[in-house]
């Protein structure tokens, strides 16, 4: 999953982008919209005018096809000769060849209702048409009441098509307008709205509509509508209820003559615009033609812009989420080149950890080197000083003596004390000598044991009369002041002999250089533990300083000496002898005076 | 050179009084002997800091001519000894001995309060340290 942790830049960034977008998608929706709007607005204007010319042409139109079969009929009315039927019917055959694109046939009747011939019609079938007596049909009745020309209304005929008829009084003038029958031209209904139908330019694509003045349907798309009162209930049935009230109006006025074009919403929201025109046949306002353009085109062009806001949009949105998914790419790199920068800059604070690691160890390495050299530099201190201490002493004693020598002298005194210094300070080199070798025995891990049984107590008695040996020609003011306490008791021990005795001594002489005096306790007692291996315990406790408070962590470590004589091994080296025992050595500050030495080594 | 020594020696008729410290007996018995054998110096010694600065407070001034202490002793060094005496007696000749790998910069380096100006590495021969006293006499 990839997850995008948004800096501030980035999230301004991505904000840039999604108001972009966003304005852009209402701008061009708002455009679009207005487009739309403006497009169906002048497609609708568009199809109203284009209406109204329609139906004045389609007026003209059915005033040119109707007249001539009114002029057809007004020349037959005028031309019929009772007396010349034969030569009548070859006029009247011509004239229905003229128009029979629309008429049916032409009629002539004489006054008395019955048909005396009839266009394009053999003789034989005129004959048995001859009988109907058709004086009570409106196309004769009226012409005869009114001496004019008439032309019907729809009129359903026994063959259930609806016609039109039109009819002119055949009137002998020469007597006085006597009335002499009918010429009837029947038109077929179907015939003529086909053919104002097909008139009708295509861009229009409505429906055409023909009411005589007194608002019977002549012509209309619902065939069964014809011959029906536009207010009649099967008229009014099919008009929706919610535009019942605008459509009647509109019907109602223009059956008073005028022209007019109104818009009405009809079924399922569709405008249509609805035009009448006025149609004056031999002057007199006889129908109305109506023209329904519905507008679909324009509705059409606004679903068609509709469906081009639509995709306009869809375009924004898609070029949107690309813009988006290019941000979020681009925020996802830097991303990624962020989180390879910080892996880089780990990968660095990593080395240079190391680094500092490094150093940090060579300092340490630097450091233990620099500690080892200034204990170097002590040790070296510490060895010259306690060298050359002694050295002074033996050698001004004896360049004192081989200057008497000198001096001419054969024999030359010797007193008691310059042969004990020279003893003394000899034993002291010996002494320092044995601890440096110890030391460097210790430090390379060739320290050997030779351990043997011995009897501890015997040490200890050689041990205490040997310093007090040293004591009494070094300091004989001090060993009077210094009681060294020890109960001798036989305590048999398996252990180096030598080493043992250099432990005790060590220690003897460490309190003893710091107890001016008082008193110095040795004692030997047998401890067994817990794994039943039985320990021999020696206890050297005295009324001195006590130990340093600074020293006593690092007592038993080289040079951690508060002694102004003495190489500060002593310790050191009695440590290494008793752990090479597989004992152990410690010291502790008495509660009131002095310290306490301790260490043990297994019996065996 | 000894001898150009004692001409200039001011207190060629009068033994000078040093005084001489250190913990170490056998030291002071060689130094003790080996300066007044020559009957020119009259030495008093003694084993610790205390002992030479309570005697030190009790003679009168210039009493004691040269003080030689050593620097590494028990409880009172030479160092010390040596501030307490200059704090008394700012004129005072001192100076030291010490058995330390040492010499007079690296002295200088670690305690610049101590002005040192003789400075006798042990073992001592008998011959420089009479010498040294000597000229310090003279300054």
């Amino acid at each position: 999953m990839l997850s995008i942790v948004l800096s501030r830049n980035n999230i301004f960034l991505l904000i840039l982008v999604i108001s972009v977008g966003i304005s852009l998608s209402i701008l061009s929706y708002h455009y679009s919209g207005l487009t739309a709007d403006q497009i169906g607005e002048i497609a609708s204007n568009d199809i109203r005018s284009n209406a109204i010319i329609e139906t004045d042409g389609l007026s003209k139109t059915l005033l040119h096809i109707i007249d001539p079969v009114s002029t057809n009929l007004e020349i037959l009315s005028k031309i019929v000769n009772y007396s010349n039927i034969g030569g009548t019917k070859i006029i009247m055959d011509a004239v229905q060849n003229s128009t029979r694109s629309l008429t049916e046939g032409y009629y002539w009747i004489n006054e008395n209702g019955r048909i005396v011939s009839i266009s394009n019609v053999n003789s034989s079938i005129i004959d048995s048409y001859s009988g109907i007596d058709l004086s009570n049909r409106e196309y004769f009745v009226i012409p005869k009441e009114t001496h004019a020309s008439y032309y019907s209304s729809a009129i359903e005929s026994i063959d259930k098509i609806p016609r039109l008829y039109i009819s002119f009084p055949v009137l002998e003038r020469s007597n006085g307008d006597v009335f002499k029958g009918v010429i009837v031209a029947s038109i077929k209904i179907h015939e003529l709205g086909r053919f104002l139908q097909s008139e009708l330019a295509p861009q229009v694509a409505g429906n055409v509509g023909l009411m005589d003045k007194n608002g019977i349907i002549i012509y209309g798309s619902n065939p069964s509508l014809i011959g029906k009162y536009y207010l009649g209930e099967e008229f009014q049935s099919l008009v929706p209820e919610e535009i019942r009230g605008p459509y009647n109006s509109l019907l109602a006025r223009s059956l008073q003559g005028s022209a007019g074009a109104e818009d009405l919403i009809l079924f399922g929201g569709n405008k249509t615009t609805l035009t009448y025109q006025p149609v004056f046949i031999g002057g007199k306002y006889l129908w109305t033609l109506f023209v329904s353009s519905p507008h679909q085109l324009a509705a059409e062009v606004g679903i068609l812009i509709n469906n081009q806001k639509n995709f306009s949009t869809l375009m924004i949105l898609i070029i949107g989420a690309v813009a988006l998914g290019i941000a979020f790419l681009i925020l996802s790199w830097n991303k990624r080149l962020e989180s390879a920068v910080s892996a880089r800059t780990i990968e660095l604070k990593d080395a240079n950890n190391s680094l500092v690691k490094y150093n940090k160890l060579l300092e340490s390495a630097n450091e233990k080197l620099s500690i080892h050299d200034k204990m170097q530099k002590e040790f070296i201190n510490i060895a010259a000083h306690e060298l050359r201490t002694p050295i002074m002493p033996i050698l001004g004693d004896a360049i004192y003596l081989e200057k008497q020598f000198e001096e001419g002298k054969k024999e030359v005194k010797v007193d008691r004390e310059q042969v004990s210094s020279i003893i003394r300070n000899a034993k002291r080199l010996r002494r320092l000598a044995s601890d440096i070798l110890d030391i460097t025995k210790i430090e390379s891990q060739s320290l050997k044991l030779n351990k043997e049984r011995f009897n501890l107590n015997d040490i200890i008695l050689s041990t205490i009369s040997d310093i007090k040996a040293q004591l009494l020609s070094s300091n004989p003011e001090q060993l009077e002041n210094l009681i060294i306490g020890y109960e001798p008791k036989d305590v048999f021990v398996f252990a180096d002999k030598n080493r043992i005795t250099q432990v005790i001594f060590n220690l003897l002489s460490n309190s003893i250089k710091f107890t001016e005096k008082g008193s110095i306790d040795i004692m030997v007692k047998i401890e067994n533990d817990s794994t039943g291996t039985n320990y021999v315990v020696v206890s050297i406790s005295d009324t001195g300083q006590g130990i340093d408070k600074d020293i006593l962590p690092r007592l038993f470590t080289k040079f951690a000496s508060k002694s102004f004589e003495g190489t500060g091994l002593g310790l050191f080296i009695s440590k290494s002898i008793i752990h090479s025992h597989g004992g152990k050595i410690w010291a502790v500050n008495n509660l009131d005076l002095g310290a306490t030495f301790y260490f043990k080594i297994p019996q065996q | 050179m000894t001898s150009e020594v004692e001409i200039n020696n001011p207190y060629k008729n009068k033994m000078a009084r040093i005084m001489v410290v250190d913990d170490e007996k056998d030291i002071l018995r060689i130094i003790k002997r080996d300066l007044e054998i020559t009957n020119e110096f009259q030495v008093e010694v003694f084993s610790s800091g205390h002992d030479a600065l309570n005697s030190f407070k009790n003679h009168e001034l210039g009493y004691y001519d040269v003080i030689i202490t050593d620097i590494r002793m028990p409880r009172m060094n030479g160092f010390e000894l040596y501030r307490h005496i200059k704090e008394m007696r700012p004129d005072t000749k001192i100076a030291f001995i010490t058995a330390f790998e040492i010499n007079r910069d690296e002295f200088t380096k670690v305690l610049p309060s101590i002005d040192v100006k003789d400075f006798i590495i042990k073992p001592i021969d008998m011959n420089d340290l009479i010498f040294k006293i000597k000229s310090m006499l003279a300054t």
